[in-house]
């Protein structure tokens, strides 16, 4: 049930992040696309590692080593989504230097008008 | 052996501290990143060594942490990944120098510390076997891509990266969703382990699984630039510092590529022909739309795309094939990644060194020449570099899994390649005064009257119209008329050696597969150009002066024409003698030459030797190899004349389609082999492969139709070359159809019963014919004599095609004889040419009182050309119409004959216009040809004599050579040829003629004695000459202009237009095609979400 | 708005195909046979209580010293970007004056500035016992300093204290790998320090210490973004 419902609300954030970067003209909302696009990803990525009542998998007083199985959710999607969210971050940073260049060079934020190669 | 992770993590210890040691001095961080690379290579190629010793012991699994996979991430080393890891690893060190070593380098900090990145993260995704552990280093890669884009600090590098970062998230958008439902389905993320499951059982319970795999497949495919979905990667290799493309271009897309195949074993069958067809699809449009390209390194990146695009389709091919072929086609998918890493790192490196010393023309900077010829060559797939090995085997290994489609469609891209890249070449090449296309010497319909047109002649208009033309080929490259005074400042001769370096490591890798592949058949022999060529240049380079190295070469070249014709007999005999010896004794006229003239020994002997090595080899890529080579060579030829570069590039073309003709049906017909080692009951060929191997003899020839590289090839190439190629090499195709005779007997048409060389025959008779109208309507000589080349030719491939004794010991006659007479000619008028300065024929006259022996060889070679009596031609005329008459192919004989009175009439205006008549003023003071030109052309006179007297020296051997193949049809008596219908004595004929000339000759000169007057020659020769436009009053000028306009339509160029309409056809195709990229970033996503829904539609339809 | 129908027509083909991707995909009801061993085996293995973090710094740890590496050629790239030669002009142009900070902001970070700091160390010190670890921890500690930024927005940081963090943390982090491939099992195995009591600070190997690590290095590189697209602006 939840995992079909992160999928869903996923795919749904996927949606919107590919609508955004196909028609938003301003660069900065097409980065901002891109950032709604991974979190949708993310959600999947959690989605996919919950176990039935599952709970974090951290050993304490009340999850015992000998209960943890079975009743925590999988460690190794949220290993992924660590990972990909710092990748997500990076890539934005970066985008966002470019974006900044653009602007100092083309003097327009319109990525219509950034378009002097071609052909 | 040396622990994989060493390079991960050292590389990355030392990447972290970059910054730390700036500080302690600008060049340090630069040193330490060289040595890094260069312990990375050596780390690769130790691998390489380990593994080939003990090839059953590997791959070996290196763990993490102490666990094993799926445990923990582990990277593998094999022989695959070693070789791929010595490529990327030493193409890296190398860009390291080249960086390091340019001019003004600025080559230092966050610069240096990405590049490290990459390499990194590129060796990561050759090593890992995680999926997920696969992304990372793929977004390592990426994002140190981005950023060097942008180090430039260019205006348009921000846009290419902006646009390749978008792109390049897509794709990982894709392929994140891909892993993380892979884990989802099958638990783990090992490739090893995922392979090893059951995955179609697997699909049953899972029908998300073949999209999970799908999208995986999809975000590493956009990586590697897919068409039509590439523009952005096309303007990130356009906008970037040349160095960083070719970093993105062999380093990047290298390591993509390697992930892709690594994720390949996971693929169902269908997805594996989505992959081929895309990879296909790439592979030809891209190269389609280089054609149109004019800025150079945008060219570079559709090649690159292209390259990639062929690799991807083996990569989808390997999944689908048999395993053993599967096995054969990778290892050439990664031979060819090599030569592609290699090769457009050089020529990227290349177009950064034009850039940086502003050079327009190269044709005075032979080191360059060679690397730039080598880096094309090794791209374009020419012998002997690896693509053409490696496109060999593919192109078998297709063949024989009858997928003839893409077959065509790699030769198609190949040509089309090799067609926009080699235009770069002759561009680069061309000399200042060379407009850069075909510029036939046109005659005005009729000549102008009106004075209007004072100085102003027009086919200059014609010239100037075709120079401008040409100069828009590659507007980066302005015609410039003199090179820049301070390029000479800005020569850096030590990051040349970089780039030489890769083309050492390209031409060793070159010659070390040749050698593997040609040792199977034992024709290790047929290497020795490649050698000669190699060490010819060399010597070149180190000036040996040019006499010492012509002794050289023909020593060589005697040494082995007595090796090889030792063991030669039946026509390989007459045609091991035509080639080498008809080439030997041309070589002499080089002696005339003084100076260095660069590449020009080492091309020809390696040219000649290739000529020989066509009839020693025994197998179909013996053969190819020796074919192409020869092609090649000769073009290269051909360019070095001064105006060649049109002409060049157009024989160039139209050979190598010849030759992908001729390679598929070679392809077609493995018994081909066969043919050449002798065997003569082979089994039947299909008609197709009969076809395409007949073309490719015929383009070489220069039959009709396949005709129009041919007058400006003859005619542009310097006048010893000019003679070569037509007395020589067009006679490698009729060696082809001769070897290959037993295909032209199968019937035409399925149902019918007339065998394809009657076709052949009637294009053999109207090529004659055509050529003797073309030569008779020039002005230019050189042209002349190529037109008249070409219609010798016909009557060769006519004679061929009779298919009887007498036909076959004709062809052969004629092909002996027309070598004779045609360098003498060749050579006769290379010497006026080099007298008068001129090859224009209305600019000459009289030359017979300055230039006697030319005149008689002249004479000489005209009469045994136009096949009157008495000499040899006389005898080949007489046995063609008997053999076809004998036939009963009278209609041929008919167009035979009409063609040899034709063809007198142009020989005749040949010796008239430049011999006879007035001495032009300018020509008073001049001598007779040098002693070079005159050695060879008394040797051949020599010949000639002795086979007019004695015909039988000639036939004989000739006839020996046949009967293995047809009956007897001739008889000998003495001297005295019979056929059955008629004779032929020599002797006599001779005798007769002499007493027929002899006593008209006396009578008149008794006759006439008293009323000879001599006349000034001013009194008449200016006369009615414009002194504006002297040509058009000059007798010489136009001298057939009724013949012209009683033809009228009967002479429009038909085949040349229909190239033309071909040529542009294709160009406005890729010109069309181009259109796509829009260069509005976002337009190009939308064309990656496209394309993938498109791929998974496809994929889905397949379910 | 053709252009607009044709991308909504491509979406709906795109999540027509994905469908089966998307739909029925019901909670797990156990654990992967591979999770299953890290839930099992990874306490006693490695120490660690928190197991997400046994995943993420050993079993996994190759992918972290990737996404490492990742941050790391981010930094260098948007550095390279942002430089300070740079042909193209300023984007001042764009921008209004520059205000301080208002009084309330001013306090408040002031006072939140240590407390984050110390947050952040927290954060990626207890990496193994809790939720969070090195990246958490470090960005932490960078949303500090981008706190006085917020405060004064021209103040400098001191670039060679930076750059020495960064290089010698991420140093530091490879040596530790390679001693985890001389003295232990492999490349990046903490248990060349003894893994301890489960639930204690000084426990699982290595593995604090590698958090400890990439905490710096993440905190330190962060910094170093937000500065460089201060600096530009």
């Amino acid at each position: 049930m939840i995992t079909q419902l992160l999928i869903i609300l996923g795919a749904a954030l996927i949606l919107v992040g590919f609508w955004g970067v196909l028609t938003r003209k301003h660069i900065v909302k097409i980065i901002i696309s891109f950032s709604i696009l991974d979190t949708g990803i993310h959600l999947i990525m959690v989605g996919i590692g919950y176990i039935k009542d599952g709970s974090a998998p951290i050993i304490d007083q009340e999850m015992p080593v000998s209960r943890l199985a079975g009743n925590v959710v999988d460690p190794i999607p949220s290993a992924l989504v660590l990972t990909a969210i710092v990748i997500g971050v990076a890539v934005t940073a970066l985008m966002l230097s470019y974006a900044v260049q653009l602007y100092t060079f083309y003097k327009t934020v319109s990525i219509e008008q950034i378009k002097e190669l071609k052909w | 052996m040396v622990s994989p992770l060493y390079i991960l993590g050292i590389g990355l210890g030392i990447a972290f501290l970059l910054p730390l040691f700036e500080k302690l001095g600008k060049k340090i961080p630069r040193i330490i990143t060289l040595i890094t690379l260069m312990v990375f290579t050596l780390i690769a190629v130790s691998w390489v060594v380990m593994i080939s010793g003990a090839v059953d012991k590997f791959p070996v699994i290196f763990n993490t942490i102490g666990f094993k996979a799926p445990f923990a991430i582990s990277l593998q080393v094999g022989l695959i990944e070693a070789l791929v890891l010595v490529m990327i690893n030493t193409a890296a060190l190398l860009s390291g120098l080249f960086l390091s070593l340019r001019k003004d380098s600025h080559w230092e900090g966050k610069q240096i510390v990405l590049f490290l990145t990459l390499v990194i993260g590129v060796n990561g995704l050759v090593l890992t076997r995680d999926l997920f552990n696969l992304f990372v280093f793929l977004e390592i890669v990426s994002i140190s891509m981005y950023a060097l884009i942008a180090s430039n600090d260019e205006k348009h590098a921000y846009e290419a990266g902006f646009k390749y970062l978008i792109a390049g998230s897509i794709a990982s958008a894709f392929y994140l969703i891909g892993v993380i439902y892979l884990y989802r389905f099958t638990g783990t993320l090992f490739i090893d382990q995922i392979v090893a499951m059951d995955l179609a059982a697997l699909q049953a319970t899972h029908p998300g699984l073949v999209f999970a795999i799908a999208l995986i497949m999809l975000g590493l495919l956009i990586e590697l630039k897919p068409f039509p979905s590439n523009g952005w990667a096309i303007d990130a290799y356009e906008a970037s510092d040349p160095a960083v493309s070719a970093m993105i271009s062999a380093v990047g897309a290298s390591g993509v590529v390697f992930a892709f195949y690594k994720i390949s074993s996971l693929f169902p069958p269908e997805m594996a022909e989505i992959v081929v067809a895309s990879g296909a699809v790439t592979f030809v449009f891209s190269q389609l739309v280089g054609l149109r390209q004019k800025r150079v390194r945008r060219m570079l990146g559709y090649s690159s795309v292209g390259q990639i695009g062929i690799i991807v389709m083996i990569i989808g091919l390997q999944r689908i094939l048999k395993i053993d072929d599967a096995q054969m086609i990778m290892s050439s998918a990664i031979i060819l990644l090599g030569n592609h890493i290699f090769s457009k790192a050089g020529l990227f490196w290349l177009s950064d060194i034009f850039d940086q010393e502003q050079l327009r023309r190269v044709r005075r900077r032979p080191l360059m020449i060679v690397l730039f010829g080598v880096f094309l060559g090794s791209l374009a797939g020419l012998p002997p570099f690896p693509a053409f090995w490696a496109k060999w085997r593919m192109i078998t290994v297709l063949a024989e899994s009858d997928k003839l489609f893409l077959i065509i469609i790699i030769l198609l891209g190949s040509l089309f390649e090799a067609g926009y890249l080699f235009r770069w070449f002759t561009t680069l090449l061309r000399d200042e005064s060379d407009p850069g296309d075909i510029h036939e010497e046109q005659i005005p319909e009729d000549i102008p009257v009106s004075s209007s047109q004072t100085g102003v002649v027009s086919s200059t208009r014609a010239l100037a119209a075709l120079a401008e033309n040409a100069g828009s080929v590659v507007e980066e490259l302005p015609v410039l008329s003199v090179e820049d005074p301070t390029a000479a400042e800005k020569r850096n001769p030590v990051v040349l050696a970089v780039v030489a370096i890769s083309s050492v490591i390209v031409i060793a890798a070159g010659v070390l597969l040749g050698a593997e592949f040609l040792r199977a058949s034992n024709e290790l022999l047929l290497l020795i150009p490649v050698a000669v060529l190699t060490a010819g240049i060399l010597f070149d380079l180190l000036h040996l002066p040019h006499r010492i190295h012509l002794i050289l070469a023909m020593a060589g070249i005697s040494f082995y024409s007595y090796r090889i014709l030792m063991g030669l007999d039946g026509i390989y005999l007459v045609f091991g003698i035509l080639f080498l010896t008809g080439s030997l004794i041309q070589m002499i006229s080089l002696y005339v030459k003084k100076s260095l003239h660069f590449g020009l020994i080492p091309m020809i002997t390696a040219l000649i030797l290739s000529l020989g090595n066509l009839l020693i080899s025994t197998t179909r890529l013996g053969f190819f190899f020796s074919w192409e080579m020869m092609t090649v060579l000769s073009s290269l030829l051909i360019l070095r004349g001064r105006k060649a570069s049109g002409a060049g590039l157009r024989y160039l073309l139209f050979s190598l389609g010849g030759a992908y003709s001729m390679l598929i049906g070679l392809m077609l017909y493995p018994d081909f082999s066969l043919l050449l080692q002798g065997v003569r009951d082979v089994s039947t060929p299909p008609v197709l492969a009969v076809f395409l191997i007949s073309i490719g003899a015929m383009v070489k020839m220069g039959s009709l139709g396949l005709h129009i590289w041919l007058p400006g090839a003859y005619a542009e190439a310097e006048n010893e070359i000019s003679s070569l190629l037509s007395s020589v090499v067009s006679k490698a195709g009729l060696f082809l159809l001769f070897v290959t005779s037993s295909l032209y007997l199968i019937p035409l048409l399925p149902s019918g019963n007339i065998p394809v060389s009657v076709l052949l025959g009637w294009i053999g008779a109207f090529t004659a014919l055509a050529g003797a109208f073309f030569a008779l309507f020039q002005e230019d000589i050189k042209y002349t004599l190529a037109y008249s080349s070409m219609g010798q030719v016909g009557y060769m491939l006519l004679a061929f095609s009779l298919m009887t004794h007498l036909g076959w010991v004709t062809s052969l006659y004629m092909a002996v004889t027309h070598l004779l007479f045609k360098a003498l000619l060749f050579l006769a008028v290379a010497g006026v040419l080099y007298r008068t300065k001129t090859r224009m024929m209305y600019q000459m006259g009289g030359l017979i009182k300055r230039m006697p022996i030319s005149f008689i060889t002249v004479l000489l070679s005209i009469i045994a050309l136009s096949g009157v009596p008495p000499l040899t031609g006389f005898g080949g005329k007489w046995l063609l119409y008997t053999a076809l008459i004998e036939k009963g192919w009278y209609l041929q004989a008919g167009v035979a004959m009409f063609a040899s009175a034709i063809a007198f009439l142009y020989l005749f205006r040949l010796i008239h216009v430049i011999f006879l008549g007035q001495l032009k003023d300018e020509h008073r003071a001049m001598k007779e040809a040098p002693i070079g030109f005159l050695i060879p052309q008394v040797v051949g006179m020599i010949v000639i004599m002795l086979f007019s007297m004695y015909p039988s020296l000639l036939i004989g051997p000739l006839q020996r050579a046949v009967t293995p193949f047809f009956s007897e049809s001739i008889i000998w008596e003495g001297y005295t040829v019979f056929s059955t219908l008629g004779y032929w004595n020599g002797n006599a004929v001779m005798y007769v003629t002499i007493g027929v000339f002899i006593f008209p000759l006396a009578w008149l000169l008794l006759m006439q004695r008293k009323h000879t007057r001599m006349v000034e020659q001013f009194n008449i020769v200016f006369a009615a000459e414009r002194p504006d436009r002297p040509e058009t009053t000059h007798f010489g000028y136009n001298f057939f202009a009724h013949y012209r306009r009683a033809l009228g339509m009967y002479l429009t160029p038909w085949a040349t237009r229909w190239w033309t309409g071909v040529v542009t056809l294709t160009d406005s195709l890729g010109g069309t095609m181009r259109r796509i990229y829009t260069g509005n970033g976002q337009t190009y996503a939308f064309q990656i979400i496209l394309y993938g829904t498109v791929l998974l539609l496809l994929l889905r339809g397949g379910f | 708005m053709i252009k607009r129908i044709i991308i909504i027509i491509t979406l709906i083909g795109l999540s027509f195909v994905l469908l089966p991707l998307f739909l029925n995909m019901e909670d797990a009801e156990r654990l992967s046979e591979l999770s299953q061993t890290y839930v099992t085996e990874g306490a006693e293995e490695l120490g660690t209580a928190n197991l997400v973090t046994a995943v993420v710094v050993s079993y996994r740890g190759l992918d972290t010293l990737g996404e490492v590496a990742v941050l790391f050629a981010a930094t260098a790239g948007v550095t390279l970007l942002l430089g300070t030669k740079k042909k193209g002009g300023s984007v001042t142009d764009l921008l209004e004056e520059r205000r301080g900070g208002s009084e309330l902001l001013n306090t408040g970070a002031a006072l939140l500035f240590p407390v984050l700091l110390l947050f952040g160390a927290y954060i990626f010190v207890h990496g193994h016992l809790t939720p969070g670890g090195g990246f958490q921890g470090g960005v932490v500690i960078a949303s500090a300093f981008v706190l006085l930024l917020f405060i004064e927005s021209d103040r400098e940081f001191s670039h060679s204290v930076l750059h020495s963090l960064e290089a010698l943390s991420g140093a530091a982090y490879v040596l530790i790998g390679l001693i985890g491939l001389w003295f232990a099992a492999g490349f990046l195995d903490p248990r060349f320090l003894p893994s301890g009591e489960i639930g204690r600070l000084l426990s699982a190997g290595a593995i604090p210490l590698i958090y400890s690590l990439i905490g710096i290095k993440v905190g330190s590189e962060l910094i170093g973004v937000v500065d460089s697209l201060r600096r530009r602006s």
